[in-house]
């Protein structure tokens, strides 16, 4: 973050320019001390007390994968920038509203924009020499692994089922889908979240595993 | 026009694939962009479709599925994210496993009742197994109940109720092979309640029915068990309740 990288300019009509970047601001973690993250529990709505936490992760899922759908640049940051203006807000008394989730969602889209309009100033520079999307032997090989291990641990009708629903290709997809979810007495779109809860937690798993080292 | 999250009955309505990618890949104009988000903040079944969605745009890039348009746009998000990039990796090698594992083939009562062309079949062999029994049968046998082909009976999930009386001479089974592999012979095994009471010769089947006469004084009162086997093994079997006409 504090360092100067090699930048283009592409907001405006020069020419691509090679230069030193001014640094970006670093962000501050999101950090509330104990009682102001009581308060943002409590603003998030959650009516049990058990709840509450998670009811927050959900939300800070849901901020962060906002902020990543809109193609913007570290979007965990961006999300504890979000949380962070909510619980000073909340703090200092300055929200009166029944929608909790819709005022979070309010200061996402204003820090999105302005988090858009820094990214758009800088665009560092071997992210658009590099090749989008290479396929790593190496990397998918490692994932390979460690994917091994996390199917071993799903049961095995979860296992048959997120093979099957993610088999077909192309025209065959639909009708299969169809067919997995008459034979399991499901709608195509509960079985597509039901699905993907699956193939999410082998996702997380491979991910850990990654993280710890082991393959 | 803006069309809510719920059907009329309350329930969910999905999102349709190509707005879902359109959304992912900001094509979607702003009002509508918005409009999503704002479900998925408010409703925890729509966040998660979104995800799931995010997926499936990944499956179709990897595909190559996606148009050049849609697939540069993704391009783009790749260049500028190492979390998706490192996603994409583990999707690639998820779809390695995938296409390794084994396909593990329906059983034909799976198929033909998950078949989207189990209707057609369905009224086709309701057809078939109506004029075969308006044709064999005497007229005083017309016992219209007397749709015995395991079709029916299996469609229904239980046990069928058929009546037949001293007045039925055949009924007439129509066995549907549709998903079962090629074998040598099939046979058909009628067993009442107290034990096998009838069985067929084995048939030389290589197409989509194996069919049976069987006589109708076989059939007493009370529960019947009607098993297909090939090579005297159990290939499925159905339950048919009997009773006096």
């Amino acid at each position: 973050m504090g360092q100067n990288r090699l930048s283009v300019c592409i907001d405006c009509d020069c020419v691509p320019l090679v230069t030193q970047a001014a640094p970006r601001q670093a962000r501050e973690r999101f950090q509330p001390d104990a009682a102001t993250f009581e308060r943002l529990l409590d603003f998030v709505g959650a009516d049990q007390p058990a709840r509450r936490a998670e009811r927050y992760r959900l939300l800070r899922e849901k901020v962060e994968s906002f902020f990543r759908w809109k193609g913007l640049v570290d979007p965990a940051g961006l999300a504890d920038e979000t949380f962070d203006r909510v619980a000073r807000r909340v703090e200092a008394n300055e929200v009166r509203t029944a929608q909790p989730h819709a005022f979070i969602l309010g200061v996402a889209r204003m820090v999105a924009l302005e988090a858009a309009r820094r990214d758009r100033r800088e665009v560092p520079l071997e992210e658009h020499a590099s090749d989008p999307a290479p396929a790593n032997d190496d990397d998918v090989e490692v994932r390979l692994k460690a994917l091994d291990g996390c199917l071993e641990g799903l049961l095995p009708a979860e296992r048959e089922l997120v093979f099957t629903y993610y088999r077909d290709e192309g025209s065959t997809r639909i009708e299969g889908r169809q067919r997995l979810a008459d034979s399991l007495g499901t709608t195509v779109g509960a079985l597509r979240v039901r699905a993907f809860r699956i193939r999410a937690r082998l996702e997380t798993c491979v991910q850990e595993k990654l993280e710890s080292g082991q393959k | 026009m803006k069309t809510g999250p719920t059907t009329p009955a309350g329930e969910m309505r999905p999102i349709d694939v190509d707005i879902a990618f359109a959304y992912l890949l900001g094509e979607l104009p702003d009002d509508r962009a918005s409009q999503l988000e704002d479900e998925a903040f408010d409703n925890d079944e729509r966040f998660e479709e979104l995800r799931a969605y995010e997926v499936e745009l990944m499956d179709a890039y990897l595909s190559g599925e996606l148009s050049k348009e849609r697939s540069d746009r993704f391009d783009t998000k790749l260049k500028s994210d190492p979390e998706l990039r490192a996603r994409l990796n583990t999707a690639r090698a998820f779809k390695l496993k995938v296409k390794a594992a084994p396909v593990k083939k329906a059983s034909w009562f799976a198929t033909l009742f998950t078949s989207r062309r189990f209707p057609l079949a369905f009224a086709t062999g309701l057809a078939v197994a109506g004029a075969t029994v308006m044709v064999l049968w005497p007229r005083p046998m017309t016992d219209s109940e007397v749709s015995l082909r395991p079709l029916a009976v299996r469609a229904e999930a239980a046990a069928r109720t058929v009546k037949v009386g001293k007045s039925t001479r055949t009924v007439k089974l129509e066995l549907s092979l549709d998903g079962e592999p090629a074998r040598a012979s099939w046979n058909v095994v009628v067993s009442g309640p107290s034990g096998e009471v009838w069985r067929g010769a084995p048939v030389k089947a290589d197409a989509v029915a194996v069919q049976a006469e069987v006589p109708g004084s076989v059939f007493t009162s009370g529960r019947h068990s009607i098993v297909l086997q090939s090579n005297g093994a159990t290939v499925t079997e159905y339950e048919l309740t009997i009773e006096p006409e």
